[in-house]
């Protein structure tokens, strides 16, 4: 239903669009609420374009950067001491994203110049990463490297291209797959209009996730009043134990 | 069932987590152990952050100590002088290791430590209940003699000052020596997330010299008290304690328990201490392997405190 509203709202937004905007994104779902059920989700966006495909000289294609909320990362090397494997050098970045994931109209290598995909930090090697500890270079890639593999693996970076699907040369949509372990916070997507690779147009859009209904009273409470907290989780247990003590007394 | 956790800000399988904290009922309940020392590693291997596996077992065991200590207490098997000696002890040992948990985690040395103090701990205290536990057998198939022999304390222990009689245990001892036993068992209930029941009942037999009846009626009393401090300091310092797991968690535990007392009234006493050994020396000898093999990634992401 929400989908059909937005669809409408798009072709509205197309109207205006065909003199100015040549580029219209809006999101499926702008609030994310984690509940109790909460497994992952896909993170659906969608929108209007006049930037096509179909001229075979010079097509225009669309690139699509989806970033979570930022996170305070540690990175460590794995170092062998006495034949026992330890946590060694360490490189941290305070401004990781969350969340990484990129789509396109085609593989961004058809698209995009490495300089381009840079700027736009579309693809996994091109994700805005600055570590705060300045190491030699080949060091740095080791630790950047790790990072995205570490990330990659979670889910929480998305190291396969999303798919745009365009209809009509016009509607297109998109969407990213966001694990049950998907960070707390603010989403931006941005998406880029390319032809020759040149930024037609760009528009963003942003999102949220946040927990809802008992999984964020919780989290406040534990937040909040962290001794009352403590206090009542202990009480809990403790009854939890007496009550089976008593109901299993022989 | 999927559920999500509130504070470890990721969602398990119900079955799975109730499934785990029956295993280890089973555990407890056939060896008188917590079975912490098992949980704890099995939480991180399932994908919970090992901040809040450590923090919120601390909850559950305080919630499934209580079941066992109410059950020992009717039976008269607790020394309330004794246990309230390790519990002082306790208290400060259980704030030293919340203080020395969160520096270590900012060193990025947290997982080494409770990887070494596992291999350490479990390693020795399960090869010594396997030698003790295979002698024992060998002796009950001669005759079976009754030892009545106190086990001999080092004469350091009988030159501390500060002597005090503990009538329900017969015997006369430095207080130091409980407050001790308890601050180290305070300081690997905060950085294990164990109960520490393995250390404290071999301390409690061969250190204090205390009769077996009594021993884990009072450990557990220890652990009730040490645990419930630990998770309020979690709590407060470093936030990871998970509320619902550990509830979860608790939920399969009690029912575990009684299976496994069903179990073990089934089995001779030597064999369920050779089996636990089994157990235990598993558990250290596969944490031992771990952490000298190549790991399979060369780097690991901690989140930034």
């Amino acid at each position: 239903m929400a989908f059909i509203a937005g669809l409408t709202y798009c072709q509205i937004g197309l109207a205006t669009a065909q003199d100015d905007t040549p580029l219209v994104a809006d999101i499926a779902e702008p609030v994310v609420e984690i509940s109790y059920s909460f497994s992952g989700t896909q993170l659906l966006v969608f929108g209007a374009t006049y930037c096509t495909q179909d001229q075979p000289d010079a097509p225009c294609h669309l690139v699509a950067v989806m970033e979570g909320p930022p996170a305070g990362l540690v990175v460590r090397r794995k170092e062998r001491k006495n034949g026992v494997w330890i946590n060694g050098a360490s490189a941290a970045y305070d401004q990781a994203p969350g969340y990484y994931a990129y789509a396109a109209t085609a593989p961004l290598e058809d698209i995009l110049s490495p300089a381009l995909a840079k700027q736009l930090s579309a693809g996994l090697d091109n994700i805005n990463l600055a570590a705060d500890t300045a190491d030699e270079d080949s060091a740095q890639l080791g630790f950047r490297n790790g990072l995205i593999a570490d990330r990659s693996e979670k889910g929480l970076y998305v190291a396969a291209q999303q798919t745009i699907t365009v209809r009509e040369n016009r509607l297109f949509r998109m969407s990213f797959p966001a694990p049950a372990t998907v960070p707390i916070g603010r989403y931006t997507i941005r998406i880029f209009a390319i032809m020759n690779d040149q930024i037609l147009a760009q528009t963003s859009q942003s999102l949220v996730v946040r927990k809802a209904g008992f999984e964020a009273f919780v989290t406040t409470q534990a937040q909040t009043s962290p001794l009352l907290y403590g206090v009542i989780s202990i009480i809990l247990a403790l009854s939890i134990g007496f009550i089976s003590a008593s109901v299993f007394k022989k | 069932m999927q559920l999500y956790l509130p504070i470890a800000e990721l969602s398990v399988n119900v079955f799975v987590i109730l499934g785990l904290g029956g295993m280890v009922g089973v555990l407890s309940g056939m060896f008188g152990v917590g079975g912490g020392f098992l949980l704890t590693p099995l939480l991180i291997f399932y994908g919970i952050p090992p901040a809040v596996a450590v923090a919120s077992q601390s909850n559950q065991i305080a919630g499934s100590s209580i079941a066992g200590a109410i059950g020992h207490a009717r039976h008269g098997g607790i020394d309330l002088r004794m246990g309230s000696f390790l519990v002082s002890g306790g208290l400060v040992g259980a704030a030293i290791g919340t203080w020395l948990f969160k520096w270590l985690q900012t060193l990025g040395q947290l997982d080494l430590m409770i990887g070494i103090s596992y291999v350490v701990f479990l390693g020795s205290v399960g090869s010594l209940m396997l030698v003790e536990g295979v002698r024992a057998l060998r002796e009950g198939q001669g005759r079976r003699r009754k030892r009545k022999k106190k086990p001999p304390r080092s004469r350091l222990i009988r030159r501390l000052p500060f002597q005090v009689y503990f009538p329900k245990s017969k015997l006369v001892v430095s207080g130091l020596v409980p407050l001790a036993i308890g601050a180290l068992v305070g300081i690997l209930v905060a950085v294990m997330g164990v109960g520490g029941g393995f250390i404290m009942v071999p301390a409690m037999i061969y250190i204090l010299g205390m009769p077996t009846t009594v021993v884990i009626g009072t450990s557990l009393l220890q652990i009730i008290f040490v645990a419930a401090s630990v998770t309020i300091l979690h709590a407060v310092t470093t936030q990871s304690v998970d509320a619902l797991l550990a509830l979860l968690l608790l939920v399969g535990a009690v029912v575990g328990t009684r299976i496994g007392i069903q179990i073990g009234q089934k089995l001779k006493a030597e064999q369920l201490r050779i089996l636990l050994a089994i157990v235990v020396l598993s558990v250290a000898v596969k944490l031992g392997v771990d952490m000298i093999r190549t790991p399979s990634a060369p780097y690991v992401v901690d989140v930034q405190l």
